[in-house]
């Protein structure tokens, strides 16, 4: 199975969208379409879309089997107000039923989300009525923000809720000198709830020295996180400044810091990270599964604790 | 066989692309084993191919290339010649790539300062090429343009199917693969902006 974005619309194309979309229409997807789901209004439909797909409003993406059948289809909206540019929302997220439990909604979401990062999009929102489906978003790391109630209709007419979720979508790249004066800002808005104020002037030095091993992470343009994996003689790695910005702490985007983290371990031939953490950090890190190793009272400065932990990455998070 | 004839000898062309990663090698102030450790590949392949030694894949050069912040067609520049404004069908060198069997040959006339690089790719019936490269220090550009056959192009494993006429822009952050899946030979035009300002 592979994953083919798709660009003028072909005859095929179209015939194999909508199977997908009374496929799961009968199947009682709430997607829009009420039943009976004739096969000339699927395909009216996907016709439609054609146009804003060539100018680019649209992103429409298919799983394909090695007979180039279609097994599934996801959207993503690029269209949205002038100032929503960073934007996108997912739609028409669509399995056939005989592809189902088989990880195609998986690997669309996943193609979806990296599609949107390639558009320069670094949010996406989607809604969704049904439970296997907000298991797949939240697997992919998506947040919950809510439900309404009586948001459609099922297309037997019967009345349908939906859920709302949204998922940030970080771009990381290597630390260039003109990072600096970001980082030092995260850093100011992490201290003193997270690091010491005696600790910014080694946080500088670091910076100084231009780590090719540092990476930061940003969000719709602005650097709202960094981080650096660095191999140590042993075979294991460290883990070291790792920071958040306030702005998107809880939103996900910690959570994939930490899975590049450990990415980058793997890369690096790496089993275990070792973390330097505080006692302000350390519930974070232990969430991903890094283990207490020895705890040094004002290590860091007074009233800052020094937790130093282990996380084995040899597991993803 | 005529397409052969006009292939010029792998030793030239492997002494040109030894030379021209010795020289950028030393430009960056990079070791052997610096390069080897931001290109993941062994010091010891990089040394060969610093000698002319070895006929190094697509990939392997590919690898060797992001390592030194470059575009691929970067490591096929004459850096010898002078440079000037035209370039002559005759005087190109075509590279076969030994692994994936596709032709490539630069299209630019010789001028290492330039931003920008024109190459022409021929795709084999069924060939199949994939860069595994991920993140650079410097962001490149580069659009393909399909002008014969048909092929199949992915980008962060997300599959572009493109006919003739048709182009592809894309950043070269992201693994890339091109895939003829037809029984016809492809032929396309790649146009690379270079990592580093001139």
């Amino acid at each position: 199975m592979r994953i083919r974005q798709l660009h003028a619309f072909s005859e095929a194309e179209i015939q194999g969208l909508s199977d997908v979309l009374m496929d799961c229409v009968e199947g009682g997807a709430s997607v829009n379409f009420m039943l009976p789901l004739p096969r000339a209004k699927a395909e009216s439909y996907w016709r439609g879309l054609s146009g804003d797909v060539l100018a680019g409003k649209r992103i429409v993406l298919a799983a394909e089997d090695s007979a180039d059948s279609f097994l599934g289809t996801v959207s993503i909206v690029l269209d949205l107000p002038e100032n929503q540019p960073h934007r996108g929302d997912v739609s028409k997220m669509l399995v056939h039923r005989r592809a189902r439990r088989a990880g195609v909604g998986g690997q669309l979401l996943q193609a979806a989300e990296r599609c949107a990062a390639q558009a320069g999009r670094s949010l996406l929102v989607l809604d969704t009525a049904s439970d296997d489906a907000e298991r797949l978003y939240q697997r992919a790391g998506w947040r919950r923000c809510g439900r309404i109630p009586y948001y459609a209709l099922m297309p037997d007419g019967a009345p349908c809720a939906t859920t709302l979720y949204f998922k940030l979508l970080p771009a990381f790249r290597i630390y260039a000198r003109s990072d600096l004066s970001q980082c030092l800002a995260l850093f100011d808005e992490n201290c003193p709830a997270f690091f010491a104020p005696n600790e910014r002037a080694d946080y500088e030095d670091f910076l100084r020295r231009e780590p090719s091993q540092y990476r930061v992470c940003v969000v719709a343009g602005r650097v709202e996180g960094a981080f650096g994996v660095f191999a140590r003689d042993h075979g294991g790695a460290t883990l070291n400044w790792i920071l958040l910005s306030s702005h998107v702490q809880g939103a996900g985007v910690g959570s994939q810091m930490m899975q590049r983290a450990v990415e980058e371990a793997q890369r690096l031939g790496c089993r275990v990270i070792d973390i330097a953490a505080s006692h302000k950090s350390a519930p974070f890190f232990a969430r991903f599964g890094a283990l207490k190793i020895a705890e040094t009272v004002d290590g860091w400065g007074p009233g800052m604790h020094r937790i130093d932990m282990q996380l084995n990455a040899g597991i993803a998070p | 066989m005529q397409e052969r004839a006009g292939l010029s000898a792998p030793a030239d062309i492997n002494s040109r692309i030894a030379s021209r990663v010795r020289s950028l090698r030393s430009e960056s102030g990079l070791t052997l084993d610096a390069l080897a450790a931001k290109s993941e590949v062994s010091r010891s392949m990089i040394s060969l191919v610093e000698r002319g030694e070895s006929s190094p894949t697509a990939v392997v050069l590919e690898k060797i290339a992001t390592g030194l912040g470059v575009p691929l067609a970067t490591l096929f520049d004459d850096a010898g010649a002078t440079a000037r404004p035209v370039s002559h069908r005759a005087d190109r060198r075509p590279w076969r790539d030994p692994q994936s069997g596709y032709v490539r040959c630069n299209i630019s006339p010789p001028d290492v300062s330039s931003p920008i690089r024109i190459v022409e790719v021929m795709l084999p019936a069924g060939a199949h090429v994939a860069y595994e490269s991920g993140p650079r220090e410097v962001s490149i550009h580069q659009q393909v343009w399909i002008q014969e056959g048909s092929v199949e192009v992915s980008v962060d494993q997300i599959v572009h199917r493109l006919t003739e006429g048709d182009c592809l822009a894309m950043q070269l952050n992201v693994p890339t693969a091109f895939q003829n899946r037809t029984r016809k030979n492809a032929r396309y035009v790649v146009v690379v902006s270079s990592g580093r300002a001139a």
